[in-house]
C-alpha cells in the first residue's frame, strides 16, 4: 500500500470514527462505583481484632514453655516431685467422681435432655435474629 | 499535564471527599466505558469492567503524579485492565485477513455507506468495531479519545510511536475490511 492510499484509508477511518457515538453505561452505574468505594470503610468498623495480639501471646507462650522447662530441671518431671503430697490425687478424686455420687429420677433426665433439645433448635433462630440486627445497624 | 480544576478536583478526593470522586465518575464515564465496550465487545463484561477501573483509579490515585493528563492516565488504566480481561477470557474475535485491502474500496464503501440512514450506519460502524481484535478496537478508540494525538497515545500504551504508526495502520486496514464484507451482507439483504 503506497503513501497516497494509506492516506485515503486514514481519511476514510477517521470519518467512520468520527460517526462512531459514546456508550453509556448503564443509569446507576455511579452509585454502584460509589457504594463500593465506601463499603471497605463500614467493613474497617466490624473488621476482626484479637483482644490479646498475637506479640503478647507468643511472650506468653514463651514465659509458659520457660517456667515449665525450668521447673522440670529444678524438681523433675515426675508427679510427686511438683506437687510434693499425694492430695493432689485424692482432689481429683472428689472432682471427678461427684456425678456417680448423686441420683436423678427418670423424669428429672427427661427434663434436662428435652430443654437440651429446646435450647439447640432456639440456636439457628436467634442467629438469624442477631445476623439481621447487626446488618440493620450497619 | 493536568488542568486547574482536575487538579482541584484530586486534591479533594485525596483530602477524603468522596463526593469529588463521584464526578470524576460522572465525567469519564462514558469515555471509559465506551473504551471497554469496544475492546470486550459485551454490555455487562464492559460495565464490571468498568466499575473495577474506577475503583482502581480510586485506590491509586494517591500515584498519580500529574505528570500526564488525567484523561491519559484514566485510560491507561482502562486499557490494561482490559486487556487482563481478555488474557483471563483466552475469547479469540474474528481474525481479520488484512492481505489484500485496497483504496478501490474506500469510494465503493463511501457511497454504500452514504445511502445508509444515520441510525444504521451507526449500529453497522458499531458492530464492525466490536468485531475488530481487542488490540485493534483499543488503539484506534484511544487514538480518537486523544485527539489523535501519538504522543500521549504513547503514554497510555507505553510503546514508541514508531511501533503505534504500524498498529494504528493495520488497526486501521482491519477496520476496513471489516466494514466492507459487513456492508456487502447490509447490501445484499437489503437489496437481495
Amino acid at each position: 500500500m503506497g503513501k497516497s492510499e494509506e492516506k485515503e484509508l486514514k481519511k476514510f477511518v477517521d470519518k467512520i470514527m468520527d460517526e462512531a457515538t459514546l456508550e453509556s453505561p448503564s443509569s446507576n452505574f455511579t452509585d454502584n462505583v460509589m457504594s463500593q468505594i465506601t463499603e471497605p470503610v463500614l467493613n474497617d468498623i466490624t473488621k476482626y481484632k484479637p483482644l490479646i495480639p498475637n506479640s503478647v501471646l507468643f511472650f506468653m507462650a514463651v514465659g509458659l514453655v520457660g517456667i515449665t522447662w525450668y521447673l522440670g530441671t529444678y524438681y523433675g518431671v515426675k508427679n510427686q516431685e511438683w506437687f510434693g503430697n499425694e492430695q493432689i490425687d485424692l482432689f481429683f478424686e472428689r472432682t471427678l467422681d461427684w456425678p456417680q455420687m448423686l441420683s436423678y429420677s427418670k423424669t428429672t433426665i427427661y427434663a434436662i435432655l428435652l430443654f437440651g433439645l429446646l435450647f439447640l433448635i432456639q440456636i439457628p433462630f436467634l442467629k438469624r435474629y442477631f445476623d439481621n440486627i447487626l446488618m440493620l445497624r450497619l | 499535564m493536568t488542568t486547574k480544576t482536575e487538579t482541584d478536583l484530586i486534591k479533594e478526593i485525596k483530602g477524603g471527599n468522596t463526593h469529588a470522586f463521584s464526578e470524576l465518575v460522572d465525567a469519564y464515564k462514558n469515555l471509559v466505558y465506551t473504551l471497554a465496550y469496544r475492546m470486550l465487545g459485551n454490555r455487562e463484561e464492559a460495565e464490571e469492567v468498568s466499575q473495577d477501573t474506577f475503583i482502581k483509579i480510586f485506590k491509586s490515585l494517591s500515584h498519580f503524579k500529574g505528570d500526564s493528563k488525567l484523561s491519559t492516565w484514566i485510560y491507561r488504566v482502562t486499557y490494561n485492565t482490559c486487556l487482563d480481561r481478555v488474557k483471563q477470557n483466552k475469547r479469540n474475535r474474528t481474525f481479520v485477513n488484512i492481505d489484500n485491502v485496497d483504496n478501490t474500496i474506500f469510494a465503493n464503501m463511501n457511497t454504500g455507506l452514504e445511502k445508509m440512514l444515520q441510525e444504521e450506519k451507526r449500529a453497522l460502524i458499531k458492530k464492525c468495531l466490536n468485531l475488530l481484535p481487542p488490540d485493534d478496537s483499543g488503539i484506534l478508540t484511544l487514538f480518537y479519545f486523544e485527539e489523535q494525538s501519538l504522543v500521549e497515545l504513547e503514554k497510555v500504551l507505553n510503546v514508541s510511536v514508531s511501533t503505534l504508526k504500524v498498529r494504528l495502520f493495520r488497526a486501521r486496514k482491519k477496520l476496513a475490511k471489516l466494514l466492507e464484507g459487513n456492508l456487502e451482507k447490509e447490501t445484499f439483504q437489503n437489496y437481495g
